[in-house]
């Protein structure tokens, strides 16, 4: 058991919404990320009892989604997006920064628990480019003076 | 004809609604290239090498999945077509390794083909081709994903009609697709194989060799091959299978899809099951006993043996004294010549194929004493159901492929399964099957409480299905035993579960009641056919079908296997139209069944037999028995493939050519009479079976001159014209249904009468028999792929019993019973329910029928942990 109760009942309340249980199998991974910061196969297992549907069908769906980390990262997750505009204006030499800053490889958490960082695709905010989302929310128009306010910031935050 | 026509490159087609534009092309002779579409699969567009141009159509449609509409104008090959084409293809190419020289699908791969025909000599693509990479130290990227598949990733072209198989087709769940992009892996579940009964299918219907499975692989290039059309003999299903041969061997079965049968899809024993034809203990040369030793010997001499001792007992002894074994696998016209040779040749009707049945009544007999008998039915009679009972049968290991179909009828149509039996099958599992459980031995209650629940019903709608008030009370008195609630206390049921199954049943338009192997072995099996009669007299329209044992039991039925039967099931009174057609007497009509014949062998009446494919010492249900009488007999001649039980036995061993050498037809459970092809020229010094009874019946005097199954059935066609009107050539294009005579029901309920299981304190437990996983009946041991999904023989035993005797799994067992004793391995098994011990049919070391009694009713044993 590593879903509280309460997800699993908000999971197969969330069900009945749709006329095929087979749908509520993203909300259902959504809600249990929120609560973990993570998935893995037995929460698959867990999610796919709830819902009715087969072990199979939630994990080859959370598979298929990078939005849903496969193992537990740090407090801070750091989407830097490699896609066209943010790479035209450096997102790739911010990558390296960040990763050489915190002493970590991409993908990797750092030993503090603190920091993970990945690449992404396309976040919907060329406009203002370079840009990475951490967590929920998004920081834009970066620069490497920004970023290392940012880390600063977090770091003493913890 | 179809509804509305459409053009296809300016060609007028017709197209039936409901059907997409390249089911009406392809139905037209007009081929568009597919990856991902296959036709028994809801078509997913995932490939896009279908595309086509349509007339008002902005783009490119993909023709597997766009309706034909009235008046579509299609062009499958214009400019643009082609060049879409070859730009899908590019994609497709960016990241497939090409190493067809080392691909077990080179020269029959979809990509090879269709890049052959459309690709590009370069690609625009120039990053490095990804590689799914299994060991960092190989350059092969081969991963086994089950005991049999392999799977190379870098091939695979994410077409997913490996997944729709399993999941859709077939409500497995061991093969799914993860990640994305050209990330995406096929794989089985973490910590599992793929090892589904129907798993090579997907290896099959992989276009590209991104699937292939150890059987085939790098044996031989497949164009070098020669087929040959072949009837799968595992199992009443019938499926049409294409044999694989090069230099005399066959090297693979894959299936040939028929329409009305197996639809493409057919199960591993069928697939796997021909590597017995290859197996090390097939009897190379005909083998005489000589000082309690079987030596190899020449046909000659085997012959002549045969012929002397045959004339000298003959001259000592009546007809009578001599009797004839027949297996249900053998062919039609084997069967027919063996019966023959048996009444005219050697004077006896002494003659019988239900080898494995304890129980002496036919269904001919019941049909006359009781005037109830199976319906006729067929596959398409499943594709119109919209409800099924499945009464004592594990039907998905005993008839794969009709559980498919009815598998179908949930996918595709809402149909509605329910299992009635006494231990959980695999059939229930996902296909959100109703299952009535029950304790052993009451499924008589649970269909009689299933009667009465619906009668009982106030809104039961009695007219409806011709019932009258007084035909319902007088159900309700003669089974005061047998009504709710009693019914559900004794079987274990739910009361609410037997009325709600009731009311679906009447509320079902279209209802198949299947019963299988469980039933068949059921001591009070008539009984049982009575009160499934009376199931099927509360739906508005039911069908019920008794599934046989084996590949061509309907054939035996049919074609005179039996000792009260003339071929065509005609009666005494046909002796003297038998007598002409074969120019010369025959014995008295009846003769001795199974039993009959062992017990008279026992008290020394029958002195001399022929066994033909069967093996009654490792199936009879009295081993030990059977065994001991056999070894009386003054002369056994075996005819057979393998080295049985019985075959150790014998005085005389001729040896059988197998189903793969031999042409032939059999009949399905359906009763659709199919045409199989010899894949090969007999091995060894092996005959067909129909030459051996010719030579056999020359040798003791009588010609028949028909060596040749084609002539045998030429003789079959003409003198039994009424029953089989189909001519020997025409089975080689599709088979035909023969026609069972129709039975008139007669009105009202039957009664039924409820014995239960006597309890037996020092044999507390109840046998079960049934199959291993990818195993059926006896005979698929010798195939070495099957076994490797089996596991070890074994001993199944509840988990309540288990604990009960503090037994787990792997525990060395003795089971016990009045008769005999075997020994194995424990497994425990959820599924079974307590006081049941479960052993399947398939391993020598554990021969169920060693336990059984012939004077037992019901198989008790008793389990000790060693
Ligand atoms: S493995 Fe074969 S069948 Fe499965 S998705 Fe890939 S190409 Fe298609
Ligand atoms: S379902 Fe029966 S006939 Fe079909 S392949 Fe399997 S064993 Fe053979
Ligand atoms: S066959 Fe039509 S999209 Fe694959």
């Amino acid at each position: 058991m590593i879903l509280s109760n309460d997800t699993k009942s908000k999971i197969g309340e969330y069900a009945k919404k749709y006329p095929k249980v087979k749908s509520a199998i993203l909300p259902a991974l959504h809600y249990a990320y929120e609560e973990q910061g993570y998935l893995d196969d037995s929460m698959y297992e867990e999610i796919a009892q709830v819902l009715g549907v087969k072990f199979i069908e939630v994990a080859e769906a959370a598979s298929f989604y990078t939005m849903f980390p496969k193992q537990k990262r740090g407090k801070y997750y750091i989407q830097v997006c490699r896609n066209i505009s943010c790479a035209l204006l450096g997102s790739h030499h911010l990558t390296q920064y960040l990763l050489q800053k915190l002493g970590t490889k991409l993908g990797e958490t750092t030993k503090d628990h603190l920091f993970t960082v990945v690449e992404v695709e396309c976040l919907g905010s060329c406009c203002s480019a370079p840009m990475m989302q951490v967590n929920d929310k998004y920081y834009e128009n970066l620069t490497l003076a920004k970023v290392d306010q940012l880390i600063d910031e977090w770091r003493a935050a913890k | 004809m179809g509804d509305f026509n459409i053009t296809v490159n300016g060609k007028t087609v017709p197209a039936v609604k409901g059907q997409t534009v390249l089911q009406a092309a392809l139905a037209a002779g007009i081929d568009i290239p597919v990856f991902c579409w296959h036709p028994q699969l809801v078509p997913v567009g995932a490939c896009r090498i279908c595309l086509v141009e349509i007339e008002k159509f902005p783009k490119l449609q993909v023709a597997c999945a766009t309706p034909a509409a009235d008046g579509m104008v299609v062009m499958t090959e214009s400019p643009k077509v082609v060049k879409a084409r070859q730009g899908v293809l590019e994609f497709i190419l960016a990241h497939h390794p090409l190493d067809c020289p080392t691909c077990d699908k080179g020269g029959e791969c979809d990509l090879q083909d269709v890049t052959f025909k459309y690709g590009l000599d370069y690609s625009r693509l120039q990053e490095p081709k990804h590689r799914n990479i299994v060991d960092e130290n190989s350059t092969f990227d081969d991963l086994q994903i089950g005991p049999e598949i392999i799977r190379n990733q870098n091939r695979c072209i994410h077409c997913y009609r490996c997944t729709r198989i399993v999941d859709e087709a077939c409500f497995e769940d061991d093969l799914g697709a993860y990640q994305r992009g050209y990330h995406t892996e096929i794989l089985p579940p973490p910590h599992r194989e793929i090892r589904n009964l129907y798993s090579g299918n997907v290896v099959e219907y992989c276009p590209v060799g991104a699937l292939t499975n150890d059987d085939w692989r790098y044996k031989v290039r497949v164009w070098l091959t020669k087929q040959a059309k072949s009837v799968c003999t595992h199992c009443p299903d019938g499926c049409n299978l294409t044999h694989w041969t090069f230099h005399n061997k066959i090297f693979r079965a894959t299936s040939r899809p028929n329409e009305n049968i197996d639809r493409g899809f057919i199960c591993d024993i069928g697939r796997y099951g021909y590597q017995q034809v290859a197996s090390s203990d097939r009897l190379k040369q005909p083998m005489i006993k000589k000082n309690g030793e079987l030596i190899e010997a020449t046909w000659e001499e085997a012959l002549n043996l045969i012929k002397t001792q045959v004339s000298e007992l003959k001259s000592k002894l009546s007809g009578n004294a001599f009797f004839g074994l027949i297996g249900e696998t053998s062919t039609n016209e084997e069967i027919y010549s063996f019966q023959r040779f048996l009444r005219r040749v050697i004077g006896t009707s002494h003659i019988d194929s239900r080898i494995n049945r304890k129980r002496r009544l036919t269904f001919g007999e019941e049909v006359t004493s009781r005037a109830i008998a199976p319906d006729h039915v067929s596959y398409q009679d499943i594709d119109k159901a919209d409800t099924f009972v499945v009464y004592a049968s594990d039907l998905h290991s005993e008839n794969p492929i009709t559980a498919l179909r009815i598998k179908r009828g949930v996918r595709y149509r809402d149909a509605k399964i329910i299992i009635i039996n006494s231990r959980s099958t695999h059939l229930g599992v996902r296909t959100g099957a109703t299952n009535l459980l029950h304790k052993p031995g009451t499924g008589l209650a649970v269909l009689t409480g299933i009667v009465d629940a619906a009668v009982s019903s106030t809104t039961f709608d009695k007219s409806a299905v011709g019932l009258s008030d007084q035909q319902i009370s007088e159900f309700k008195q003669a089974h005061t035993e047998l009504l709710l609630p009693k019914a559900a206390a004794m079987s274990g049921v739910g009361e609410s579960d037997l009325r709600a199954v009731a009311d679906s049943l009447v509320r079902s338009s279209n209802v198949v009641i299947f019963c299988g192997a469980d039933f068949s072995r059921y001591p009070y099996r008539d009984e049982e056919l009575l009160a499934l009669d009376n199931l099927r007299r509360i739906c508005k329209s039911a069908k019920l079908a008794v599934l046989p044992e084996s590949s061509n039991s309907v054939g035996a039925e049919l074609l005179g296997a039996y000792p009260n039967q003339y071929p065509g099931g005609k009666g005494s009174d046909a002796k003297s139209k038998f007598e002409d057609l074969w120019r010369g007497p025959l014995p008295d009509f009846s003769g001795k069944d199974m039993i009959g014949i062992l017990e008279a062998i026992n008290e020394d009446e029958i002195e001399c037999g022929f066994i033909f494919n069967a093996d009654p010492v490792r199936v009879f249900p009295d081993g030990n028995y059977a065994d001991a009488v056999l070894e009386k007999l003054k002369l056994l001649v075996v005819v057979d493939s393998f080295m049985t039980e019985t075959a150790r036995l014998a005085d005389v061993i001729l040896p059988l050519s197998t189903f793969a050498e031999t042409e032939g037809t059999r009949t399905n459970w359906e009763g659709r009479i199919q045409y199989t092809q010899s894949a090969i020229k007999p091995m060894f010094d092996s005959k067909p079976g129909c030459e051996i009874l010719e030579l056999l019946a020359d040798r003791l005097g009588v010609s028949f001159g028909q060596g040749r199954p084609s002539e045998v059935y030429g003789e079959l066609n003409k003198s039994l014209g009424d029953v089989l009107p189909v001519r020997y050539e025409m089975f080689k294009s599709e088979g035909a249904i023969y026609d069972r005579p129709k039975h008139q029901p007669k009105p009202g309920f039957n009664r039924v009468a409820y014995n239960a299981i006597p309890s037996d304190r020092e044999y507390p437990n109840f046998l079960t028999v049934g199959n291993a996983d990818h195993h059926r009946g006896p005979n698929t041991e010798r195939n070495p792929s099957l076994l490797k999904f089996t596991g070890d023989p074994f001993v199944g035993l509840s988990e309540i019993d288990a604990k009960e005797l503090m037994i787990s799994d792997g525990d060395l067992v003795k089971v016990e019973s009045r008769t005999g004793k075997v020994v194995g391995n424990a497994r425990v098994i959820a599924e079974l329910p307590g006081k049941v011990v479960f052993l399947p049919e398939n391993f020598r070391e554990l021969r169920p029928n060693l336990l059984m009694g012939l004077k037992e009713k019901f198989d008790h044993v008793k389990v000790t942990k060693m």
